[in-house]
């Protein structure tokens, strides 16, 4: 028999996971609408850093803001702008102090953005993929993004296919809005590189 | 997923991508549809039910165009159906119409 101790430690665990897999949800609904105000109140004042494909490192919740605010909502969305990202397959682990945990999620973008940067150039309807392994913390009894790094693996036109075009859109780094490093590991298919991830295999705890 | 405190009834967002083939004037044609749902439930003798089913689409669409070229392929309404009412939030792609959450936002409380 568990003690009473013991069942609410596990109860905490269920309900701390269950939190993560919401805010991870929901930081997706948002980005969808192109709230990154919202986006970014869902990080700790504490943030590591947050990284996607190869726009870079930007460190710190100041980096997060010039991240979602000046870069990717430095311009507001054109007409007929779609940005959909499916973020599904969690798998979350919390860590055993209970105050930090990791998540992994694969995203599936269904999108019409420019192509020839960030924020111009004609609207070209593209499928995407990628995997997040983002890191969270608690802090005042909530969950809140601590660490956030998206994996790129396509972003091809919808007319062509990832076979044909594995990227489009690519940008680099920004210049206006310069990140703190360069990309660390911007290796899209058909690269082979596999990401990482946060857990070790259950059984053989390789 | 938000159970509402009393236990008894919750709320659920969710979105569906899905890959359809299905009959247009006789002909089979592959489409793509893509839409949110902001769905309620009760719990009832300790089950747990649909009090209210709601789904809004974004884009219906053909595979050979995609939701760029042709965001709506026809009209769902089907006046045989005899629904109660029109759409009240039919608001296809490219509109921009934000579906709203059921949720605020955990931290601003917004």
């Amino acid at each position: 028999m568990a003690t009473l101790e013991e069942l609410q430690a596990r109860i905490t665990r269920l309900d701390d996971i269950k939190q993560i897999e919401k805010l991870q949800r929901i930081y997706g609904y948002y980005l969808d609408y192109f709230e990154y105000q919202k986006v970014v109140d869902l990080f700790s004042d504490h943030t590591e850093s947050v990284e996607m494909a190869d726009y870079g490192v930007y460190k710190g919740k100041a980096g997060v803001k010039r991240f979602f605010l000046d870069l990717l909502g430095g311009k507001p969305p054109r007409v007929g702008e779609l940005s959909i990202g499916m973020i599904m397959q969690g798998v979350v682990d919390e860590d055993p102090g209970g105050k930090t945990a990791k998540g992994r999620w694969y995203c599936m973008m269904i999108e019409a953005k420019p192509t020839l940067s960030l924020h111009e150039g004609e609207l070209r309807q593209l499928w995407g993929n990628g995997i997040y392994e983002n890191e969270y913390v608690k802090e005042k009894g909530k969950w809140l993004f601590k660490k956030v790094f998206f994996f790129l693996n396509f972003r091809t036109p919808y007319e062509d296919g990832w076979l044909k075009v594995p990227v489009i859109g690519q940008n680099g780094p920004s210049t206006d809005v310069r990140p703190d490093e360069p990309p660390t590991n911007y290796t899209p298919y058909p690269s082979g590189v596999h990401l990482q991830p946060h857990y070790k295999h259950p059984i053989t705890g390789k | 997923m938000d159970v509402d405190p009393a236990g008894k009834t919750a709320s659920g967002r969710w979105q569906t991508l899905l890959p359809e083939v299905m009959p247009y004037a006789g002909i089979l044609r592959q489409q793509w549809l893509h839409g949110y749902y902001e769905n309620k439930y009760v719990k009832e003798n300790g089950r747990w039910l649909f009090s209210r089913l709601d789904w809004n689409v974004t884009f219906y669409t053909t595979y050979e165009n995609g939701w760029l070229i042709q965001p709506l392929l026809g009209s769902l309404w089907n006046p045989e159906a005899k629904a109660d009412s029109h759409s009240i939030s039919f608001y296809p792609y490219p509109s921009g119409y934000h579906f709203p959450y059921h949720y605020k936002h955990p931290i601003t409380g917004a």
